[in-house]
C-alpha cells in the first residue's frame, strides 16, 4: 500500500512536471503583430487559429503556419507587395508576396517566431520575428496618405512604406510610478520610445492642411511629425500631445477658399437681403473647369472670375454637398461618406427659414441628405439619358417665382465622368453643356450667383473615379457672381 | 479479467496524470490574470483614506451607494498592446461632487495601493477623461477599486486602493486681466489697416499688435465667445497670426485672407488668452440689460467681471488709455458701470467721488 502511494505520487509530479512543459509554452509565445498595408492588423492569437502544417527541420518534423495563409488572412489592400520580416533584434529581412509559397511561420522556444522559406537563401530566415510588416509595391495615390500641394500629386505614403523610411527616435515620458517601503520611496520613471517621420524630412513647408478618415481637419505648421500605429498613419503634433488618427492627406500651403464658402456667403448675403441662386455641378474639378476653359468648352464659365477652392475628405456627394450647406467639415455635420445622409448640424436652408426667407432645392431623382427641406425632384422625361435638362428646366420656371435662395444640383457631369474620365471629350461635352445652363441661369436671376461643386474626379482604368486626397478631386472652382 | 484489470491500473495512472496537468493550466491562467497586482496584503480594505479634501477618509460602502456607471474601457499595456475591459464602478467626479469639487480642480490625484504601489494621474487626463473607481472589471470583483481610465495605460490602472490624494488645487480663475477692446483699438500703436470684406472695405487690427501692446506672452490656445452665444476655441498661433475686424459688418470679426470663412468668428464678445480676456464694451451693449448710474446707463461691472471670470481679490485698478488710475475695493467695484457717452467709453462708481471716474477705460487688473 504504501509502495503504491509513492509511485502515485511520483505519478503525480510527473503530471505536473508535464504540465508546465505544454502550458508554458502556450501561455507565454511572444507576440508578433502583421501590419503595414493591410486591411486587418494580425496578432499572435489571429495566427494560432490558422490551420497548422508539418514541416521537416533538421530531420524532425515540425508544426508550422504557412505564410501565405497568414497573409491572406491580414488582406493585403494591393495585390503587388512584399514582405518584411522584421527581427526582435532589428535584422530583417524583404521576400517578394508572390513567391512565398515555401515560407513557413514556426516558434520554437530558442527562436522565438522564425520564418523558414525553403526557396530563399537561407539569409531570408529571420529569427525572433516580432513583425511582418506587408509593403505595397504600387504607389498610385489610392491607399495610404497623399501629399499635395496646390496644383499636383507630390507623394503617396502608404503604412507599409512609412515603416522603411528613416525616422527619429523619441522618449515619450508616460508617467512616473511610487512604491513606498518602510518610508523609502522606489520610484521608476516610464516612456516609451516612438519612432516619428518629421513631415519636414518628406516636404518643406510652412503650412499644411491635415484631413482624416473621420472627416477632421487640423491646420499645422512645418513642426509635426507621421507615426505609423498597425495599419494605420497618424499625425503626431510637436512634443507629442496632439494625435489625429488614420489621416488620408497633407495639402502643402492651402488655399483658404472652400466649398464650405457657399454656406457663409449665401447666409451674408441673404441676411443682407440679397437673393442667392446657388448652381451645384456635381464632379466639376478645377482640373476639368482648367482643361475645359483651355480647350473652348465653357466659354461664359471662363469669363468669371473663379477661385480654386477645396472640398473635403471624403470628396464623395454626400461629404462635400453636407459641408456645402452647413460650412462644417464632416467630423462636425456628422457625414463622412456615401453611407452617411444625417446631418448633425443647421443647414444653409434652415438659415434661411430662421431669417424668414423661402429655399429651394432642386435635385435629381433621390433625395441624397436629410435636409429640413423636401426636394423637388426629377426623372429622365424625355429619356435622354439625364436629368440635368429637367432640372434645368424646373430652375428656369422657379427662377420666375423671385425665390430668396435657390439651390440646384446638376448631376450629369460627374455621371459622365465616371464612365468615360474627367477629361474625356464626352465629359468636356457635358461640361459645355452645363456652362449653357449657368449662362441662362446667371443671365435670368436677379440676385447673387454661386457656383461651385462637391469634388472633382481623376481618370482610372474604368473611366473616372473620386474619394482620395488628390488634386484632382480636392480642388473645384468656386464663382461668385 | 485480468486484462481488464491491467488496463484499469494504466488508464488510472494515465487519468491521474491527466489530472495534474490540467490542475496546472488552471492555476496557470489565474496567476496570468492576477500577474500585475504586485503582493497584496490579505486584510479587507473597508475604508478609503483621503488627503486634500474635508474628509480623511470615506467608507467604501459609502462609495458603493453612489450612482454607479458601466464602461467599455481600453487600457494600454507597456507593450502598446490595447485591452478593452467591461468596467464598473463610480465616477471620481461622483464622489468629489459630495465635497464640491471635480477632478479637474486638481494639478494631481495621487491613488495608492495596498501594496504601496502609488501613481499621480496628471491634470491632462484629469481634465479630459472620465475616471472610474472600479468595482467589477469584466465582471471580476476588485477589492476593494481599481482605477480605470479610458484609452490610457495600465500603469494608471492601479488595483487595490486604499489612499487618494487630492494635491495642488488649482485656482479657480487664473484670469487676472480685463481690457476693454474698443478703448484698446483707438490706441496709436495699434495700426489699423484695410480689410475687404465682401463689397465693403473696413478696418482691421493685427492680432499680434494687441497683445504685444498688453504685454500678452505666447499661450497654446484662445477662447472665443460671440453675442449670439457662441463658442469657439482656436489655436493660439492660428489667433496672433490673423487679424480682427474692427468695424463694418460683423466686427469685431476673427478674420483672415489665410483662413477659410469656417474659422472666422463674428461679433466676439470675450477673447479669452492666458490670464487676459479682450471684452467688447459694444457686444457687451447687446447682451447685458443696462443700469442706471448718476444719469448714465451702462453694463454693471459685475457682469462683466462674471462673464470673463475674473479672479476675485480685495481691490483692483482701473486704468485709462493715458495710463491715468484708480484703486477700487472689489465691495466698490459692484457699483460701478461701463458707459459710451460722445464716442468715449468710460466708468462711473454710485455713490463714489468723481475722481474713481475712468474716461478712456483700458482695463481692470487684479491688484
Amino acid at each position: 500500500m504504501r509502495n503504491k502511494i509513492i509511485i502515485y505520487f511520483f505519478i503525480l509530479l510527473i503530471g505536473v512536471f508535464l504540465g508546465k512543459l505544454a502550458f508554458n509554452d502556450k501561455i507565454y509565445l511572444e507576440d508578433i503583430k502583421i501590419i503595414g498595408d493591410v486591411r486587418e492588423v494580425l496578432s499572435t492569437k489571429d495566427i494560432l487559429n490558422l490551420k497548422e502544417y508539418k514541416i521537416k527541420l533538421d530531420s524532425t518534423k515540425k508544426k508550422a503556419y504557412k505564410i501565405n495563409d497568414i497573409i491572406k488572412l491580414s488582406e493585403p489592400v494591393k495585390k503587388d507587395f512584399n514582405i518584411l520580416l522584421v527581427g526582435s533584434d532589428g535584422i530583417c529581412g524583404e521576400i517578394s508576396g508572390d513567391k512565398l509559397n515555401e515560407s513557413f511561420l514556426y516558434y520554437s522556444k530558442e527562436n522565438k517566431w522564425e520564418v523558414i522559406n525553403f526557396n530563399h537563401p537561407i539569409n531570408g530566415n529571420i529569427k525572433k520575428i516580432k513583425n511582418i510588416v506587408i509593403i505595397s509595391q504600387t504607389k498610385d495615390y489610392s491607399y495610404g496618405v497623399n501629399i499635395i500641394n496646390q496644383e499636383k500629386n507630390i507623394e503617396n505614403i502608404t503604412p507599409g512604406n512609412l515603416y522603411k523610411m528613416s525616422k527619429k527616435s523619441f522618449l515619450h515620458k508616460q508617467g512616473e510610478t511610487t512604491k513606498e517601503i518602510e518610508d523609502i520611496s522606489y520610484n521608476v520613471s516610464q516612456f516609451r520610445e516612438r519612432k516619428l517621420l518629421p513631415i519636414k524630412d518628406i516636404i518643406e513647408y510652412k503650412r499644411a492642411l491635415i484631413m482624416n478618415s473621420k472627416g477632421n481637419e487640423k491646420y499645422i505648421n512645418s513642426s509635426g511629425y507621421l507615426e505609423l500605429k498597425g495599419n494605420t498613419i497618424n499625425y503626431v503634433s510637436k512634443g507629442l500631445k496632439e494625435k489625429i488618427k488614420d489621416i488620408r492627406g497633407i495639402i502643402i500651403n492651402p488655399t483658404s477658399n472652400r466649398n464650405m464658402n457657399l454656406y457663409y456667403d449665401t447666409y451674408h448675403y441673404i441676411e443682407n437681403d440679397e437673393k442667392v441662386l446657388a448652381i451645384f455641378l456635381d464632379g466639376f474639378g478645377y482640373k476639368q473647369y482648367e482643361y475645359a476653359a483651355l480647350n473652348g468648352y465653357i466659354p461664359f464659365m471662363s469669363t468669371l472670375e473663379i477661385k480654386k477652392a477645396m472640398s473635403v475628405y471624403k470628396p464623395v456627394t454626400n461629404a462635400g454637398f453636407a459641408a456645402m450647406i452647413t460650412g462644417k467639415i464632416p467630423k462636425e455635420n456628422g457625414v463622412l461618406n456615401r453611407s452617411y445622409r444625417k446631418l448633425k448640424v443647421d443647414t444653409i436652408f434652415d438659415k434661411v427659414d430662421k431669417l424668414g426667407k423661402e429655399g429651394i432645392l432642386i435635385e435629381g431623382d433621390i433625395k441624397i441628405l436629410d435636409t429640413s427641406i423636401e426636394p423637388k425632384l426629377n426623372i429622365d422625361l424625355n429619356n435622354n439619358s439625364t436629368i440635368d435638362d429637367e432640372i434645368y428646366n424646373l430652375a428656369m420656371k422657379e427662377i420666375k417665382k423671385n425665390t430668396d435662395f435657390l439651390m440646384l444640383h446638376f448631376h450629369g457631369i460627374d455621371n459622365i465622368g465616371h464612365k468615360t474620365g474627367h477629361l474625356s471629350k464626352e465629359t468636356m461635352e457635358s461640361i459645355k453643356i452645363h456652362d449653357e445652363y449657368v449662362k441662362n441661369l446667371v443671365k435670368n436671376w436677379e440676385g447673387k450667383v454661386i457656383m461651385t461643386s462637391d469634388h472633382g474626379m481623376h481618370t482610372v482604368k474604368e473611366g473616372g473615379d473620386h474619394g482620395q486626397v488628390r488634386v484632382e478631386d480636392i480642388f473645384v472652382p468656386y464663382i461668385i457672381k | 479479467m485480468k486484462l481488464i484489470r491491467k488496463n484499469i491500473k494504466v488508464l488510472s495512472i494515465l487519468l491521474l496524470i491527466l489530472l495534474s496537468m490540467g490542475l496546472l493550466a488552471c492555476s496557470n491562467e489565474k496567476s496570468e490574470k492576477a500577474a500585475n497586482t504586485g503582493v497584496k496584503e490579505n486584510k479587507e480594505v473597508k475604508e478609503i483614506k483621503l488627503s486634500g479634501l474635508e474628509k480623511e477618509s470615506i467608507s467604501v460602502d459609502k462609495i458603493n451607494e453612489l450612482d454607479k456607471v458601466s464602461k467599455e474601457f481600453r487600457s494600454i499595456t507597456s507593450s502598446g498592446e490595447e485591452k478593452t475591459f467591461k468596467v464598473e464602478g463610480v465616477l471620481l467626479n461622483r464622489l468629489l461632487k459630495k465635497f464640491n469639487k471635480k477632478q479637474s480642480n486638481f494639478t494631481k490625484i495621487r491613488f495608492i495601493a495596498t501594496d504601496g504601489y502609488s501613481i499621480n494621474l496628471p491634470s491632462d487626463i484629469l481634465t479630459k477623461k472620465d475616471v472610474v473607481l472600479a468595482s467589477k472589471v469584466d465582471g471580476e470583483k476588485q477589492t476593494p477599486f481599481r482605477v480605470a481610465v479610458n484609452n490610457e495605460r495600465s500603469m494608471y490602472w492601479v488595483k487595490d486602493i486604499s489612499k487618494i490624494e487630492f494635491l495642488e488645487e488649482m485656482e479657480m480663475s487664473n484670469i487676472n486681466k480685463v481690457v476693454f477692446f474698443e478703448t484698446l483699438t483707438t490706441l496709436e500703436e495699434i495700426k489699423k489697416q484695410d480689410y475687404t470684406y465682401y463689397e465693403s472695405t473696413d478696418k482691421a487690427i493685427k492680432v499680434s499688435d494687441m497683445l504685444n501692446k498688453m504685454g500678452c506672452a505666447d499661450f497654446e490656445s484662445v477662447f472665443f465667445k460671440a453675442s449670439d452665444g457662441f463658442k469657439k476655441s482656436e489655436d493660439g498661433k492660428i489667433f496672433r497670426e490673423n487679424y480682427i475686424k474692427i468695424t463694418g459688418e460683423n466686427a469685431p470679426l476673427f478674420i483672415s485672407p489665410d483662413l477659410p470663412k469656417g474659422m472666422h468668428v463674428k461679433n466676439i464678445l470675450t477673447s479669452s488668452y492666458g490670464n487676459t480676456v479682450f471684452f467688447s464694451i459694444e457686444e457687451g451693449f447687446k447682451v447685458y440689460d443696462k443700469k442706471e448710474v448718476k444719469e448714465n446707463k451702462g453694463i454693471p461691472l459685475t457682469k462683466i467681471i462674471n462673464e470673463v471670470g475674473l479672479k476675485s481679490a480685495e481691490k483692483y485698478i482701473i486704468t485709462a488709455t493715458d495710463g491715468y488710475n484708480v484703486e477700487i475695493s472689489s465691495k466698490d467695484l459692484n457699483k460701478g458701470i461701463v458707459y459710451k457717452k460722445d464716442n468715449v467709453y468710460q466708468v462711473v462708481f454710485k455713490e463714489l467721488p468723481k475722481n474713481t471716474n475712468v474716461k478712456h477705460i483700458l482695463k481692470i487688473e487684479v491688484k
